[in-house]
């Protein structure tokens, strides 16, 4: 993405005090970004959709009352996660199909991914296809902290979770994720006998 | 910290391994290179680790489209709390309602004027002004919106069985009632420079701008008839035709739209722009508000927009359009310069 946005806390305190093209940069620059991450909680685009216009609208309509802040991507996201879950409560939907199912995950079903999809081109595809099968949450705190680039406190704080919490949410999802490139490895060794 | 009893999905957790392998510097690469001199039978798990970390910085979910960007901003655009009028330019504001007014003095010098003619020739002519519409009904029922800067004519009474007719220059949309003479229907006619609309009962918009003629209908049938200076031809429209007859070329073309509604939008004061170039937009602009719209580099006009855009004030809509395209409108006092973002 482009990076026109050097000087966060001046475009932050532009936005603050009613310009609309500070306003509308902070929306260009955030909007894909909020959207991918919107995606790692439900697969409801349109639920994505309007939680990130209802962000912008309270954003617009609070401005003045904001603080000064240092991130503004820090403090989208963590209003981003707070309006899914409550759009999500509301339609009483479990944010993922999955979430049941998921904790009962074993590193079994990662290999019957393997065994029922031998075909799956690459290391990195078999990477997300494992991370799709990962409960909500650890993909979720995956996905803040290694695509986005949060730090754990800031993980901890846009999932209102402590800090322990997403050091040990983490640490399960990359025990998965490592079990199956594990068997990804060992497979690909096997086959070239 | 003692890593020597970490595993790899441990050092793929670790927030210093991953300040490495992110964005590495001279703390943690000494540190790690360091390390793993010392234990390099540790080499594969941290090859796995770093492997771990890298993959996962990528992401496989899709960008929203370029339209839902668009479509998601105008929704914002329209719902979030409007500003208090600022007056940057004070001569723009006056020169606006100073058309309006001398406008509107028109439209009542007009309507005073048809009081001479006899009662059953009496016509009623009703203009409207640049950046304002206005909702008629006529006397059978009939509702017709009449867009900006258009001037819509009839006669003043239509006796029962009578035809119905209008003679339309500029823009409106029309919503016909269906109306019966024992038993057969009365046609409606909407007649402009270029051709004659004949209907029964239905909804359809019709604008006379520039070199062209366009209806569109939304519902029902119509029966349209070129005149005499245009070469008498005749045609039958289905809901969504969209048909434009060009002055210039003396040719008519026939298009289908998926979302006919579209075209008559402006009448809740808004735009449905789909894929509309800065061109055509800056051409409605001149239509609407009677501002003459120029472009400091050709190349803008080639950007499109798509979306919603509100239309009831001037300022709001240049704003609106200068935030999704990232261009700079000159508010000069009789005309509107459009420029790149310096």
């Amino acid at each position: 993405m482009a990076d026109y946005l050097t000087n966060d806390p001046d475009l932050w305190n532009a936005f603050r005090r009613g310009n609309e093209q500070a306003f509308a940069q902070i929306y260009r620059h955030y909007v894909k970004v909020l959207y991918r991450y919107g995606l790692k909680i439900t697969p409801d685009t349109a639920l994505i959709e309007d939680c990130i216009q209802d962000l912008f609208i309270e954003l617009w309509d609070s401005r003045a009352r904001l603080s000064e802040t240092d991130s503004i991507k820090f403090y989208l996201f963590r209003v981003m996660r707070r309006k899914m879950y409550k759009r999500l409560t509301q339609q009483s939907a479990t944010p993922y199909a999955s979430l049941d199912v998921a904790d009962a995950l074993t590193v079994d079903s990662f290999e019957s991914i393997l065994i029922h999809d031998q075909e799956a081109a690459t290391y990195k595809d078999r990477l997300h296809q494992a991370l799709t099968l990962l409960p909500v949450r650890q993909r979720e705190a995956i996905n803040l902290r290694f695509f986005h680039g949060f730090s754990y406190e800031q993980v901890a704080d846009i999932m209102d979770i402590n800090l322990q919490s997403v050091h040990n949410t983490i640490q399960k999802a990359m025990k998965l994720l490592r079990a199956h490139l594990a068997t990804f490895v060992l497979l690909a060794l096997t086959s070239l006998f | 910290m003692n890593y020597l009893s970490f595993e790899p999905e441990d050092f793929a957790a670790d927030a210093f391994f991953i300040r490495w392998v992110r964005e590495p510097d001279e703390e943690t690469e000494t540190y790690w290179q360091d390390w793993l001199q010392t234990y390099p039978y540790k080499v594969q798990d941290v090859a796995l680790a770093r492997q771990l970390v890298l993959l996962l910085a990528t992401d496989t979910d899709a960008d929203p489209s370029e339209s839902a960007i668009r479509t998601m901003w105008q929704r914002i655009q329209d719902r979030k709390q409007s500003d208090p009028v600022i007056i940057e330019h004070p001569a723009r504001r006056s020169w606006f309602l100073g058309i309006s007014r001398v406008a509107a003095v028109v439209a009542l010098l007009v309507l005073a004027a048809g009081g001479f003619y006899g009662w059953q020739r009496r016509m009623v002519t009703y203009e409207t002004a640049y950046g304002e519409s206005q909702r008629i009904k006529l006397p059978d029922g009939s509702f017709v919106d009449l867009n900006a800067h258009s001037i819509l004519t009839m006669r003043a009474n239509w006796p029962d069985g009578a035809s119905r007719e209008v003679w339309l220059d500029g823009e409106a949309f029309f919503t016909v009632s269906k109306k019966q003479q024992q038993g057969r229907p009365i046609k409606f006619t909407v007649h402009t420079s270029d051709l004659d609309i004949n209907v029964k009962g239905t909804q359809f918009d019709v604008s006379t701008r520039k070199q062209q003629t366009k209806v569109v209908l939304s519902e029902g049938s119509i029966q349209l008839r070129l005149n005499e200076r245009s070469g008498n031809q005749s045609l039958q429209m289905k809901p969504g035709d969209a048909v434009v007859f060009s002055k210039e070329k003396q040719r008519l073309a026939v298009d289908h739209l998926a979302n006919p509604q579209a075209s008559h939008s402006w009448i809740s004061s808004r735009w449905t722009l789909d894929d509309t170039s800065l061109g055509e937009v800056a051409t409605m602009i001149e239509e609407t508000y009677g501002v003459p719209v120029s472009f400091a580099d050709d190349a803008l006009m080639k950007l499109t927009v798509t979306g919603i855009i509100p239309t009831n004030s001037l300022p709001d809509l240049l704003n609106t359009l200068e935030s999704i395209l990232f261009i700079k409108i000159d508010r000069q006092s009789n005309r509107l310069i459009v420029r790149a973002m310096p």
